[in-house]
């Protein structure tokens, strides 16, 4: 799925943080510490490959925060990742800006507002309580709809809801703002896939599971 | 009753002669008689009264919130917008934050000193916080020295749901109630309100005779245990009899309550004012009355003017009468003084500070009638009309106030700016307005007709009128969902079709402007609006898959299957229309449109929370392509006229719609995180002498100009390809091949063939032409209609 020519697209530099880098981020939570970390990490990890014209620089960071009682088979930690709008930039179409690309995407650091309602999200998942979680995942959307991420987040909190059917269409939005992301696709089929063998589908769980599986490959 | 009666008519059986027995006999019976009725006069009070003090009290009606404002780094608010969106919740401006529900203004920071408020999932503590601003933008947040990364700020009140009677409360309990307020309450009326047994004979014999003195009735002599009563079985009449009645029932209240259950009671129940057509009943809601603020918040002067209202909440009528008002609340703190509650000292500077009574109440007009309406309706899918209006619930709504105002004015303004060309038969134009979050599918504003206050027909709900050509974009989104046929670069043939329309008859649609295009690159046909071209893609990709699509997109009402629904015979309400934007400004994911984020009870216990919801309607890589055609229309299509709507950091995508005899002029457009909806035309449906940009497109741009947009551009699915296409011949070169006359357009990824460089692009060979397969259009036809 072409995961590795794109890979970082969306925030820049940064990739998903491999297991053994996000869980030192445990008990950091800011994102320069967590930016900080990530660097050290890099080494162990691949470096993603940015081939694409990149407006400004975007940054880029991530705060991890593993909640325990948030664990779950589909999601196994939890990442904060602010992310900007994002879009073609090569198009050269016609359009009211003629600055084509350039300037169409502002480097938008991470909001520590959005920060600050997924970490208290965790925190409310991790109690069991999962509607409130939720509603702050959906605070956390206002501010940053194009935050792949947290349509990922909110689709695991509806998948303990209960809801598995808006679990399905929250990970399938999220994949959709995804382009790129092969470790974030990967999750979203996985928990496409919990969600189908849940409802019997096996076939299409099946499926769902190989495509999570191309992605993780693509990525390594 | 007639048991009784019959034993003592028993008694009399047996006979006696003396005249004295027979008196004292009489007399006896008759004190049996009334003692016996008054038992039963008793018993029966008892029974009222328990039931009006323990039965549901007070209705109180359910409360509407606009959505709270999130102030955050980067959060799109200016600090005038964020000290309009304060003082509309009752703060005030003040030199020092004495006081939650105040703030100041230093240079470019705004601090304020919160209020706390429960909302559904989670209660907002008092703070006090200090508001950075750089232009239109939050800079930062401080609050105790620390960077703050977000505070949610109450939300504002826009409207209820009321009972029959229209009384209007805010309940208090005792314990939040200022002690100042229960003295002063027991210094002007009953000062030996814990001491008496309901009924306070001293009290009484002192009205009396200040009353015999006056030569009229000056001083009530009730104590509040009375009070009570009398407004429990509301009646002004004053007679013996029903001071009787109110005594009985006051005596009863006694033996009944302890002194603190009757002192809430009462502080909630008093009659203090007019709202309007609304009686204002208690001190919570006088408190937001006259002051704008809530009761706990209110200083030693202002709790005094509240305890001196009791007496002639309209003779000392504060805003009417400030001298009057002035007058007894001075009265009322050197009584406080006199009973001790105060000192002299503090007395006496109460008595020197103004009224600080607000210019008027903190009403909430019938400005969101049309919005609150649409709620209403969301509500009454799960609660039931009588609990609405008597629970007390607290619902907070997607409503954003400062949208809601834009998308008035913008009607408003556009629609007098059109008639004020017209003649006086040509005008009423009517409109509405939808405007919603792409991203979430909130409710933002709605404006249901010219007049945002009349709270008649809202036509964003209930006028259904035909789309014309803003149905092309999910005829467009059909096709390009099976992208090995259809491309944005596929020529179209725009050339006569002759159908058969729903009553047999022959329909020939035909060109807005009458012409003939021949064939026409798919983008164009969209963003021109040709009609043909549009009929014979839709005959191609078939009827049925238009149909599901719309069902998909959330259509619930019944779409007719004929040829004519290609070009928009089929009747929607703008908030139909908006559900199907929705969809494809999300990229293919449908969201049902919500009202309502969550209620609560009174207390702000969570009851119902009307989480985000989604649905996949149509494949992201088809939406997204349908999305950029839909960017053509604002750049170079029927759209142009409103490009300027946004600051070229924005993509705008839209599209006009206009239907016969110019009876509807419609647009729907997005972008920047912002989706609206525009109807104009006529509410007796004749002609409005408007097309989709002569009218609705004006009132859109208007709107878009002056809403807060998120730059950015859209988000692109995977399996996007970039490839310049020269459209005039329908070919699409290699990826590299940006030659003069070429356009970069997306494409599926897969359904193009890879091109070996851009060796002898010039030539037709070279490229990959493209154009739609199967000729002249053999469409379903009229059969199939249901």
């Amino acid at each position: 799925m072409n995961g590795m020519s794109r890979s970082g697209g969306r925030g820049g530099a940064a990739a998903w943080l491999p297991e053994r880098c996000a869980r030192p981020l445990r008990h950091v939570g800011l994102v320069a510490a967590a930016a900080l970390l990530l660097a050290g990490c890099a080494g162990g990890a691949p470096a993603p490959v940015e081939d694409r014209v990149s407006a400004g620089a975007p940054v880029s960071a991530e705060a991890g925060n593993r909640t325990p009682g948030a664990d779950r088979g589909a999601d196994p930690g939890v990442t904060v990742r602010a992310l900007p709008d994002r879009g073609p930039r090569r198009e050269d179409a016609p359009a009211p800006s003629a600055a084509g690309g350039a300037g169409d995407t502002p480097a938008a650091p991470p909001n520590p507002a959005v920060i600050a309602l997924i970490n208290r999200a965790n925190r409310e998942a991790g109690a069991g309580r999962h509607d409130t979680a939720a509603a702050s995942l959906e605070r956390a959307l206002k501010i940053e709809p194009g935050n792949a991420w947290l349509w990922h987040r909110l689709a695991a909190v509806r998948l303990d809801q209960g809801r598995a059917r808006d679990a399905e269409s929250l990970a399938a939005r999220s994949n959709a703002l995804a382009s790129g992301d092969a470790e974030l696709q990967a999750r979203n089929w996985r928990l496409i896939a919990q969600v189908r063998r849940l409802r019997g589908e096996d076939a299409a769980a099946r499926d769902a599971e190989r495509r999570a599986r191309e992605l993780s490959g693509a990525r390594s | 009753m007639t048991r009784r009666r019959a034993r003592s008519r028993r008694g009399a059986g047996r006979r006696r002669t003396s005249a004295a027995r027979i008196a004292a006999r009489v007399g006896l019976r008759l004190i049996v008689v009334v003692l016996v009725l008054g038992t039963a006069w008793a018993a029966w009070l008892d029974i009222r009264v328990r039931s009006q003090f323990e039965g549901r009290r007070w209705q109180v009606p359910a409360r509407i919130y606009a959505r709270p404002l999130e102030l955050y780094p980067g959060a799109p608010v200016s600090m005038a917008e964020a000290i309009r969106e304060l003082e509309s919740v009752g703060y005030h401006r003040a030199g020092r934050l004495t006081r939650p529900a105040s703030y100041r203004v230093d240079g470019a920071t705004l601090e304020l000193r919160t209020r706390r408020f429960a909302f559904w999932d989670a209660e907002e503590p008092e703070r006090t916080i200090a508001i950075r601003f750089r232009g239109a933008r939050v800079a930062g947040l401080r609050e105790q020295g620390a960077e703050a990364a977000l505070a949610r700020l109450e939300p504002r009140l826009v409207g209820r749901i009321h009972p029959a009677h229209r009384e209007d409360r805010i309940l208090v309990r005792l314990d939040e109630v200022p002690r100042a307020l229960v003295g002063a309450l027991l210094a002007i009326e009953d000062r030996r309100f814990f001491e008496h047994r309901g009924v306070s004979l001293r009290g009484m014999a002192r009205a009396l005779l200040a009353n015999l003195r006056a030569g009229s009735t000056v001083q009530g002599g009730s104590t509040i245990t009375q009070q009570l009563a009398k407004s429990y079985f509301l009646s002004a009449e004053r007679s013996l009899w029903r001071k009787l009645n109110d005594v009985a029932i006051a005596l009863i209240l006694e033996l009944r309550y302890d002194k603190e259950e009757l002192l809430e009671a009462y502080l909630n129940e008093v009659y203090l004012g007019q709202d309007g057509p609304r009686a204002v009943h208690g001190f919570g809601l006088a408190a937001r009355h006259y002051f704008g603020r809530r009761l706990a918040e209110l200083n030693l002067p202002e709790v005094a003017l509240l305890a001196g209202l009791v007496k002639g909440p309209s003779l000392y009528n504060p805003r009417r009468h400030p001298q009057r008002a002035r007058e007894r609340r001075d009265l009322v703190l050197s009584e406080m003084a006199e009973l001790g509650v105060i000192s002299a000292g503090q007395a006496a500077r109460a008595q020197a500070a103004g009224l600080g009574v607000t210019a008027r109440a903190g009403a909430v007009g019938a400005r969101h009638a049309a919005f609150v309406d649409l709620v209403r309706r969301q509500l009454a899918r799960d609660y039931r009309d009588e609990d609405l209006r008597s629970e007390g619930l607290r619902v907070f709504t997607t409503l954003d106030p400062a949208v809601q105002l834009a998308a008035e004015r913008a009607l408003g303004d556009t629609l007098d700016e059109i008639e004020s060309r017209r003649t006086a038969q040509e005008r009423g134009l009517e409109g509405a307005v939808v405007v919603t979050d792409p991203d979430t599918g909130e409710v933002l504003a709605l404006a249901g007709g010219r007049d945002p206050a009349a709270a008649g027909f809202n036509r964003a709900l209930d006028a259904r009128r035909p789309v014309g050509s803003l149905i092309k974009p999910v005829v467009y989104l059909a096709a390009l969902g099976e992208p090995q046929r259809f491309s944005l670069a596929t020529l179209l043939e725009d050339a006569p079709v002759r159908e058969t329309g729903a009553r047999g008859e022959p329909w020939e649609p035909k060109n807005y402007d009458g012409r003939l295009h021949g064939d026409v690159p798919l983008i164009e046909a969209l963003a021109q609006s040709y009609n043909l071209a549009s009929v014979r893609l839709g005959l191609t990709v078939g009827l049925d898959r238009v149909t599901e699509l719309l069902a998909a997109l959330g259509v619930e009402e019944r779409v007719p299957r004929y040829p004519s629904l290609l070009l928009g015979a089929v009747e929607m309400s703008p908030l139909t229309v908006a559900r199907v934007y929705q969809g494809i400004a999300a990229g293919g994911f449908r969201q049902p449109l919500r009202a309502i984020r969550e209620v609560t009870d009174a207390r702000g216990r969570p009851l119902e929370h009307y989480g985000l919801e989604v649905r996949q309607a149509a494949d992201p890589r088809a939406a997204f392509l349908v999305r950029r055609a839909m960017e053509e229309v604002m750049v170079s299509g029927t759209g142009r006229a409103a490009a300027d709507a946004a600051p070229p950091a924005v993509r705008l995508a839209g599209k006009t719609g206009t239907t016969d005899d110019l009876r509807d002029s419609w647009f729907a457009g997005f972008g920047g995180g912002r989706l609206a909806v525009v109807w104009v035309g006529r509410d007796d449906n004749r002609s409005a002498r408007l097309t989709g940009a002569g009218g609705a497109l004006r009132v859109w741009r208007r709107l878009f100009r002056s809403l807060a947009l998120r730059p950015g551009t859209p988000p692109e699915p995977d399996g996007i390809e970039w490839r310049p296409a020269r459209l005039a011949q329908g070919q699409v070169l290699g990826p590299d091949c940006d030659l003069p006359g070429t356009t970069r357009l997306p494409f599926v990824r897969g359904t193009l063939p890879t091109l070996p460089g851009c060796r002898g692009a010039g030539e037709a060979g070279a490229a990959l032409p493209v154009r739609a397969p199967g000729g002249p259009p053999r469409g379903r036809r009229t059969e199939e209609a249901p």
